[in-house]
C-alpha cells in the first residue's frame, strides 16, 4: 500500500492537468489551475527546504572546523542579515536588503561570470587544435562563428554574412534536431510516469 | 695431513681414502688379516683392524680337527647382531669369515668394543669402516682436549666475570677422559679464543661501569613560603610545559653513551636553519595562459578607456530578428498593455540589461503599459531597477508583479488563470486590482505584446511552450548572444515575432531607435576583444599544431 498510493497520486494528477490541457471543462479547469498552483507552491517551499540545508551544512562545518569553515561563517551571517532585514524591513525591496541586491550580489556575480570570458579563452587555445578532420572543421566554425560575431560591429562586417549562414544552416538544423529529441524524450518521460513505470517522486 | 696421489686433496692425518676422489692414500704392501682383509705392517703381529693375529697358522697336528677349540674372531652377540642385521656385503664377509684356532693365551686379546661409547663405535663404523682388505688408523700419538677453549680467566676483568651473559664453563671432569681421545674435526677447525683485555672492542669498554663519587647528603627541602601550601616541605617542583627534553641516562653513568647523550642535547637545541626561500618558475603552460589573460584584459580595457573602436562606418545589414523585434513594437499602439519578463540571474545582467534598456526605452516612447514578471527571484529587483531607470512611472505606466515559483508550473498556472495569480505587487504590496491603469488586464488576457528577456534556455522554452499555445498576444524575445541558435528556430516558425540576441543586436537596435546607449558602446569593444581572443586562438593552434599537451 505504501508503494501503491504514491503512483496512484502522481498518475491521476498527471492525467487531470494533461487532460485540463486538452479539453476545456469547468470542473477540470478547476482541478487543473488548483493543482498547478500546488506545485508552485511546493516549488517554493524548496527554497525553504535549500535555506535550511545550507543553514545546517555550514554551522557543522564551523562546529566542527573542517577546510574553509571560515567561510561558512561568512555564508550564515550574509543569511541571517539578508532574512532579518527582508522580515524586519520592507521585504525584498526594502532599503537595505535592495543595496545588498545592488552592490553586493549584483557586482559579484558579475564579477564571476567576467572571470568566465578569460578562462573560455584559455579553454580555447588548448582545445581548438588541428589533431583530426573533425577538430579541424570544429576549429573553422568556430572562429568563424566568433568572427562574424566581431565583424558585424567592425568594419569587416561583409564577413558576417558568412556567419549568418553558419548559423541559420547547419546550427539551426542541430539546434532543432536537438530540440525534436529533448521533446521526445519529454513525452516518453512523461509517459512513463503517467504509466508508473517511472517513479522519481519515490526514490 | 696425508695428501692424495690422486687429486691432491688434503686428508686428515690416518685416513684410508681420499675424502674428494675415495682413491686409496695408504700402500697396500704388508701382511694381509686373513680376518678383515686389513693391511696391516710386516713387523706387525695382530690385526690393526680386528685384532686378530697376523701370524701364520701352524700346520695342523695329527689330533682330528674336532678335538680343537673353535673359538670365533668377534664375540658372539657381534656374530648375532652380524647375521641379523648385516647388509649384503656384510653377509659376503662373514662368508669369508674362517674359523681360526687360536692360543689359550691369545683368545683374550680382542678389544672389548662395548667398553666405548655408543656414539664412537657407530661413528668409526661408519666414518672408518674399511672396505675389505683396509687397515685402522693408528691410534692417536697424543692426547688432545676435545675442545681447544683457552680460557685466561685470571686476565679477564672482575666486572666481566659478573656478567650475566657470560658463563665459564666448567672444569672438564675427569671422568670424561675418554673424550679426550676422541676427534672432533668439525670442532677441531673451530677454536674458539677469548680475547684478552688489551682486545676488548669499545662497544664493550663503553659497558665498563663508572665508579661513582659517595653520594653528597640531600640538601635540606626548602619550605613553602606563601600559598595555602605555607610551611609544607618536600613538594613537587612545577614542571614546564614546553622546554628540551630532560636528560635521561642510558642505561647508567656511560661515559661513551653520556657523551652521545651531550651532543643530541646540543643538537636539539640547535635552531633549524632556514633554508634559502627559492621561489620556482611556474611552469611554460601557466605563464602562456597568464599571457593569454593579460592579452585579453588589455584587449577589453584599452578601447574602453580610449573610446575606440566605435560602430562600423559602413551600413551593415541589420539583422533579421532585430528588425522584426523593431517593427512589433513600433506597431504598437499607445497606451498598449505589454508583459516584459526578466528572467536572467544578475550576473548576466552586464549583457541583458544593454539588450533590455533599449526596448523599454521603446516601449516608454510608444506610451504602453508595462507590468513586469520573473520566473527567478532575483528578476523583480532587477526589472524593478530597469524600469526606473527607463523611466517608468510605478503604478501608472508599469507595475511589477514579481516572482512565480515553479517555472512551467508557473507559466500553466499564469496561462490558465482567469485573473491575477499574483494578487499583491512587489514593490508597495498592494492588491494589483487596485492599479486603475492595469485594471483591464487579467493574468494572460488583454495583453497587446509579450517580451521575453531570458538568460536561460529554460525559460525562453517553457514561456514558448507553456504559455505561447494559451495567448493571442504576440511574443518577441531578447536573449544573450550564446542563446540566439536556441531562439532562431522559433524566431522561423513564426512563434516567435522577433529577437535580439546579445550586445551587437541590441547595438543595431538603438540604431534603428535612434537613441545610442549602452549597446552601441560596448558592442565594438566586444567585438574588438573577441578578435582577438579569435587570433590567439588561431595562433595557438598554428603554433601547437598536432602536437598534444
Amino acid at each position: 500500500m505504501r508503494k501503491v498510493i504514491p503512483i496512484l497520486v502522481a498518475v491521476l494528477t498527471g492525467l487531470t492537468v494533461l487532460a485540463d490541457f486538452f479539453i476545456t471543462h469547468p470542473i477540470l479547469d478547476l482541478v487543473g489551475r488548483t493543482l498547478l498552483q500546488w506545485a508552485m507552491i511546493v516549488a517554493a517551499f524548496a527554497f525553504v527546504a535549500g535555506l535550511l540545508n545550507i543553514f545546517f551544512t555550514h554551522t557543522s562545518r564551523v562546529f566542527h572546523r573542517e577546510k574553509g569553515w571560515g567561510y561558512s561563517i561568512v555564508v550564515i551571517l550574509a543569511m541571517w542579515t539578508v532574512l532579518v532585514f527582508g522580515f524586519v524591513g520592507n521585504g525584498p525591496h526594502g532599503y537595505v536588503v535592495s543595496w545588498i541586491f545592488r552592490y553586493v550580489q549584483y557586482p559579484l556575480q558579475a564579477t564571476v561570470m567576467a572571470l568566465l570570458a578569460f578562462f573560455a579563452l584559455s579553454a580555447g587555445y588548448r582545445a581548438f587544435r588541428r589533431r583530426t578532420l573533425e577538430s579541424t572543421i570544429m576549429l573553422l566554425s568556430a572562429s568563424l562563428v566568433l568572427l562574424g560575431y566581431a565583424a558585424i560591429m567592425t568594419d569587416l562586417w561583409p564577413v558576417s554574412a558568412l556567419k549568418e549562414w553558419v548559423l541559420s544552416v547547419p546550427a539551426m538544423a542541430g539546434v532543432r534536431g536537438i530540440l525534436l529529441g529533448v521533446a521526445l524524450g519529454i513525452t516518453a518521460t512523461g509517459l512513463r510516469i503517467l504509466i508508473g513505470m517511472d517513479k522519481p517522486y519515490s526514490d | 695431513m696425508i695428501y692424495c696421489p690422486n687429486c691432491g686433496t688434503a686428508n686428515r692425518e690416518g685416513s684410508k681414502y681420499c675424502n674428494q676422489c675415495g682413491a686409496r692414500l695408504t700402500p697396500e704392501e704388508g701382511i694381509r688379516c686373513q680376518i678383515c682383509g686389513a693391511i696391516n705392517s710386516p713387523e706387525n703381529e695382530k690385526c690393526v683392524n680386528c685384532g686378530a693375529s697376523l701370524k701364520p697358522a701352524p700346520p695342523p697336528e695329527e689330533k682330528p680337527a674336532e678335538e680343537l677349540p673353535k673359538v670365533p674372531v668377534f664375540p658372539e652377540e657381534i656374530i648375532l647382531t652380524i647375521e641379523e642385521e648385516a647388509p649384503d656385503f656384510l653377509a659376503d664377509l662373514r662368508a669369508k669369515v674362517q674359523e681360526v684356532v687360536l692360543p689359550e693365551e691369545e683368545r683374550e686379546v680382542v678389544p672389548p668394543e662395548e667398553e666405548k661409547p655408543i656414539f664412537i663405535a657407530e661413528e668409526r663404523y661408519e666414518e672408518e669402516k674399511p672396505f675389505e682388505g683396509e687397515e685402522l688408523p693408528p691410534p692417536p700419538a697424543e692426547e688432545k682436549p676435545a675442545v681447544a677453549v683457552e680460557y685466561r680467566e685470571e686476565e679477564l676483568p672482575d666486572w666481566l666475570k659478573e656478567a650475566e651473559e657470560i658463563v665459564l664453563p666448567p672444569e672438564p671432569s675427569a671422568s670424561a677422559d675418554w673424550l679426550k681421545e676422541v676427534e672432533i674435526p668439525w670442532l677441531e677447525e673451530e677454536i674458539v679464543e677469548v680475547p684478552v683485555l688489551a682486545e676488548i672492542p669499545p662497544w664493550l669498554e663503553a659497558l665498563r661501569p663508572v665508579e661513582k663519587a659517595p653520594e653528597a647528603p640531600p640538601p635540606e627541602e626548602e619550605a613553602e613560603e606563601k600559598g595555602v601550601l605555607q610551611g609544607l616541605k618536600g613538594l613537587l617542583k612545577p614542571a614546564a610545559i614546553f622546554g628540551p627534553p630532560e636528560k635521561i641516562p642510558l642505561r647508567g653513568e656511560v661515559a661513551e653513551l653520556s657523551l652521545g647523550g651531550e651532543e643530541i642535547q646540543k643538537l636539539i637545541k640547535l635552531k633549524p636553519a632556514v633554508p634559502a626561500v627559492k621561489i620556482k618558475a611556474p611552469p611554460k603552460e601557466i605563464r602562456t595562459h597568464r599571457l593569454i589573460h593579460f592579452i585579453l584584459l588589455l584587449a577589453v580595457l584599452i578601447p574602453m578607456l580610449l573610446g575606440w573602436p566605435s560602430m562600423p562606418s559602413g551600413s551593415p545589414p541589420t539583422p533579421p530578428g532585430v528588425e522584426k523585434f523593431f517593427q512589433t513594437v513600433e506597431a504598437l499602439p499607445p497606451g498598449s498593455f505589454v508583459l516584459v519578463a526578466f528572467d536572467y540571474e544578475p550576473y548576466m545582467a552586464g549583457e541583458m540589461e544593454s539588450v533590455a534598456y533599449p526596448v523599454l526605452t521603446h516601449l516608454k516612447g510608444k506610451g504602453c503599459r508595462v507590468a513586469m514578471i520573473s520566473l527567478n527571484p532575483a528578476g523583480p529587483a532587477l526589472a524593478q531597477a530597469l524600469g526606473e531607470r527607463a523611466g517608468f512611472l510605478y503604478g501608472e505606466e508599469f507595475v511589477n508583479l514579481g516572482y512565480i515559483p515553479g517555472v512551467e508550473a508557473g507559466l500553466r498556472a499564469l496561462g490558465t488563470s482567469e485573473g491575477w495569480l499574483v494578487r499583491y505587487d512587489y514593490l508597495q504590496g498592494k492588491p494589483l486590482d487596485s492599479f486603475p491603469a492595469f485594471q483591464s488586464v487579467k493574468g494572460l488576457k488583454g495583453w497587446n505584446l509579450i517580451v521575453l528577456f531570458s538568460g536561460q534556455s529554460s525559460t525562453l522554452l517553457g514561456w514558448i511552450e507553456q504559455v505561447g499555445s494559451t495567448v493571442e498576444a504576440p511574443m518577441v524575445a531578447g536573449v544573450i548572444s550564446g542563446l540566439k541558435p536556441y531562439a532562431e528556430p522559433y524566431l522561423g516558425s513564426g512563434q516567435l515575432k522577433g529577437l535580439l540576441g546579445g550586445m551587437a543586436d541590441a547595438a543595431f537596435y538603438e540604431a534603428m531607435l535612434g537613441k545610442p546607449s549602452a549597446a552601441t558602446r560596448a558592442a565594438p569593444v566586444q567585438a574588438f576583444a573577441l578578435l582577438i581572443a579569435l587570433l590567439v586562438i588561431l595562433v595557438g593552434s598554428l603554433m601547437r599544431g598536432e602536437s598534444h599537451a
